[in-house]
Order: structure tokens, then C-alpha cells, then sequence
């Protein structure tokens, strides 16, 4: 094996030399010390994390804000790989900050780092581009508000309801009810796109529909539960919809969000 | 058999200039902020994305734009106007470390409001310039911060005016209102 030639050991060190050095240690709020790495996140930013005052290694949170900022929190929740990915890079979830699993290694603290910054990229963005793309978080919105006051539970108790949750077809296919009731056997789609043309509805309602008929296939305790505004946004897709749901809660209705709230609670 | 060759995107310094200048609209509504989970500081919000339209950014660029913003426990509110999974283009931050950076201007500040704008001068630096207007200011809430990106970079959402969300309230909240309404 040829031996490492001078210019190519200069270069080895110049970069070696230029990583250490682009990493700065630098005082932030609440006694924190902020380190900023050679790594960049998903969209060119410089990555940086956090040294608490007691010594803690965390992402400040940063990481989970982006993915609830860019709509995509529900995808990383029913993501199959999340446990595997977090073992991967040695990263824990605690309380929505991202740390270390094992603050000891300085290969596990570079693998982590590599993770909080790479993870957002595996979730394609969604933003909003029209008022249809709020209706599901209106819903998720009042399902929170309306447990806590109805049910009396705290907010964190609240938003598990709004967690998706995959359910697995006896032929191993993959499914997803948009919130997660307290009963497994129900299925819950929202349904969207009320004011769209009446093509791109009549596809979303054919998407939206055709999981709680493949789950009631699958399993005979199975109801179908469907969210929408108003059945009367949707007539060329109407009868299909009543057809299909078992709940149907329209949330135009005064007692929508009583029967949502119940429909969801029901041990 | 030989593949045509499509048109790279690329970002020119004019481009990038008048695009600072031309009026941005948000599409699909107004831009709401929203409490983070488990907080109970007003100040702390995150911001869902939102798409952005754009002329004179090039098609490539101007498809993809979106504007959102998150919250981070030792660095406050940043807002990111950025294109879906590539690189942005606009920073605010609410707070910077406490060693300060020097602005556009020339001038330099401690822990400071500011924008970040792209340094076409050095491509690799990924800070790219601050920039600080007059209404950024110490102590600058999140809604704040946002109104000021939106004012000073022409950014318009119909309402121009983002204000901090009002929280929904947590049982022990009910309970007083309750005793108080009594």
C-alpha cells in the first residue's frame, strides 16, 4: 500500500484543522452555552445545540417546532422507522428535546448531531397553500380545546387523541386513522377540499374513504368515523360518504364537536 | 441515448435583490401562530408554513417558497422564509449569542433581533449578512418579530398584523375563571 504523500496529508490537515475551528462555543440565554457545528440542517442553516447549565445536551426543542411548524409532526409520529432511526443516531425524545442517548461517546454525540440535523429532511413539507389544508388542524384544534373542557383532561393527555395511528390489515398492509380514538376499532378520516372542483374533490373523498372500507374488510367490530364540514360541500361524492361512514360528524352542526369528543372518549 | 439537458436553477444576486423589493403574498390565508405543546409562555409559538408567490423569483425557486417559523428554547422565534427542502432565504431571529455579530451597516450588536440575508459575496459562509431595522428592538415579542420580517421585506398576508395566539385555557385556568366569575 502506497504510503500518504505531502500534499495529500496537507489537505487531510488544513480540513481537519478547519472543522475544529468552525466550531464555536458561545454563552445564549437562561446560562446555556450554545455550540455551533460544521453541520448543516436540512435547508443550508448552520446546526447548532445546547449545553444546559447542568451539564445537559439538547436540541432546545428546535428540531420537533420545525416539524410541527412544517405540518409534518403527524408523518414523524406514524413514521415505522422513528425507533429504529433514534437508535441509529443515538438520539432520545424527552419531553420534545432532542438529547443524546449516550452523552459519554464522542461518536455518539456526532452521530446524534447528524440525526437532529438530518431528520426533518425525510418529511416533505406541507404548506399551506389553501384554506382546505387547515380544515384537518381546525378539527385537531377543537378535539384538544373540546377534551379539556368537556373531559376535564390536561392538554398533553388531550393531544394524544390527535396523534395518527397506524393500523396493521391482516395482509400487512398499513393504514392510518387521522386521530386515535380511545376504541382501536374505529377508523377516523377527515375530509377536506370543500370548496375544490369537483374532480379534485371527488379524488379526495375516494382516498379518504377507501381505508375505513378496506379496515371494516379486515375486521367486522370496525366503524368508520368521518369528519367534514358540511355533506352538502360534497354532492357528487354525498352518497358515497353516507354510505361508508358509520359516524358521520358534520362539524357545521352545534352538537359536532359534543358527538366528536365522544366518539373519540368512548372506552 | 443522450438525455436532454434541462436548465439548472440558479439564484442570481439581481434576482435575489429584487425579490427582496417585490411584494411577496401569502397564499392560503393569513399567518397564525400557534402556542407550542406544553408551554405556558405566551411568547412561545410556532409558525406553520405557508406557501409564498413570487415574480421574480426564478420558476424553480418561486414554486417552492414557503414561509414558517419555530420556537427554541435558548434562541427564541426564528422564522425561516426558505424554498421545501432546500435552503433558505430569509432568517429572523429573535436573539443572537451573546458575543454579538456586525450588521450590514457596519454597526455591531450583543444579543440582538436581526434578518439574515444571502451573501452572494461568499456562498459557503451559511450565516449570510445580518441585517437590523429600525423596528427590531431587545425584548421583541414573536408576533413582533414576524410583523417586522413581513413589513420591511414586503411580505403580505391580507391582515399585515400577527398577533400572539390566544392559549386555550388548562383546567386549573378554567377552575379560577370560574371562582372568579363567581
Amino acid at each position: 500500500m502506497s504510503k500518504i504523500t505531502e500534499s495529500q496529508a496537507t489537505i487531510y490537515d488544513m480540513l481537519k484543522k478547519g472543522i475544529c475551528e468552525s466550531m464555536e462555543a458561545v454563552p445564549v440565554r437562561k446560562g446555556a452555552v450554545e455550540i455551533t457545528t460544521p453541520f448543516v440542517d436540512f435547508k443550508g442553516s448552520p446546526l447548532s445545540i445546547y449545553v444546559t447549565h447542568d451539564g445537559k445536551i439538547t436540541d432546545g426543542g428546535a428540531t420537533i417546532n420545525q416539524l410541527i411548524a412544517l405540518r409534518v409532526y403527524d408523518d414523524f409520529e406514524g413514521w415505522v422507522f422513528q425507533e429504529d432511526y433514534f437508535n441509529q443516531y443515538q438520539i432520545q425524545n424527552i419531553q420534545g428535546r432532542l438529547e443524546p442517548l449516550n452523552p459519554e461517546s464522542t461518536e455518539a454525540l456526532i452521530a446524534y448531531l447528524q440525526g437532529i440535523a438530518r431528520l426533518p429532511s425525510f418529511f416533505g413539507a406541507k404548506p399551506i397553500r389553501s384554506q382546505e389544508d387547515i380544515y384537518p388542524t381546525k378539527v385537531k384544534e377543537t378535539v384538544v380545546s373540546g377534551l379539556m373542557k368537556e373531559k376535564q383532561l390536561s392538554k398533553k393527555e388531550a393531544e394524544k387523541f390527535i396523534l395518527p395511528r397506524t393500523l396493521k390489515l391482516k395482509n400487512g398492509l398499513l393504514i392510518q386513522s387521522e386521530l386515535s380514538p380511545n376504541r382501536e376499532e374505529i377508523i377516523v378520516k377527515i375530509i377536506s377540499h370543500a370548496t375544490s372542483m369537483v374532480t379534485t374533490q371527488k379524488e379526495h373523498v375516494s382516498h379518504k374513504i377507501l381505508e375505513p372500507v378496506l379496515f371494516k374488510e379486515d375486521n367486522i367490530h370496525a366503524t368508520s368515523c368521518i369528519i367534514l364540514g358540511s355533506l352538502d360541500d360534497y354532492p357528487a361524492s354525498r352518497k358515497l360518504i353516507k354510505e361508508k361512514a358509520d359516524i358521520l360528524i358534520e362539524t357545521v352542526n352545534p352538537n359536532a364537536t359534543h358527538q366528536l369528543i365522544e366518539t373519540l372518549a368512548e372506552a | 441515448m443522450k438525455h436532454k439537458k434541462i436548465p439548472a436553477a440558479k439564484l442570481e444576486r439581481l434576482k435575489y435583490e429584487a425579490w427582496l423589493k417585490e411584494i411577496k403574498v401569502v397564499i392560503g390565508g393569513s399567518l397564525k401562530l400557534t402556542p407550542v405543546p406544553n408551554s405556558n409562555n405566551d411568547d412561545e409559538v410556532n409558525l406553520a408554513a405557508y406557501a409564498i408567490s413570487s415574480n421574480e423569483l426564478p420558476a424553480d425557486y418561486a414554486k417552492d417558497l414557503m414561509i414558517y417559523g419555530y420556537y427554541d428554547d435558548f434562541a427564541g422565534f426564528k422564522i425561516y422564509v426558505a424554498l421545501n427542502q432546500h435552503r433558505w432565504l430569509l432568517m429572523g431571529h429573535q436573539t443572537h449569542t451573546e458575543d454579538g455579530f456586525t450588521s450590514v451597516d457596519g454597526v455591531h450588536y450583543g444579543d440582538h433581533p436581526h434578518f439574515h440575508e444571502l451573501d452572494f459575496g461568499t456562498p459557503h459562509k451559511k450565516n449570510g449578512l445580518h441585517r437590523v431595522t429600525p423596528s427590531l428592538h431587545n425584548g421583541i415579542t414573536s408576533a413582533e418579530l414576524l410583523n417586522a420580517l413581513m413589513q420591511y421585506y414586503s411580505i403580505e398576508d391580507g391582515t399585515n398584523n400577527v398577533s400572539l395566539p390566544t392559549r386555550v385555557k388548562t383546567k386549573v385556568q378554567m377552575r379560577l375563571t370560574d371562582v372568579q366569575d363567581n
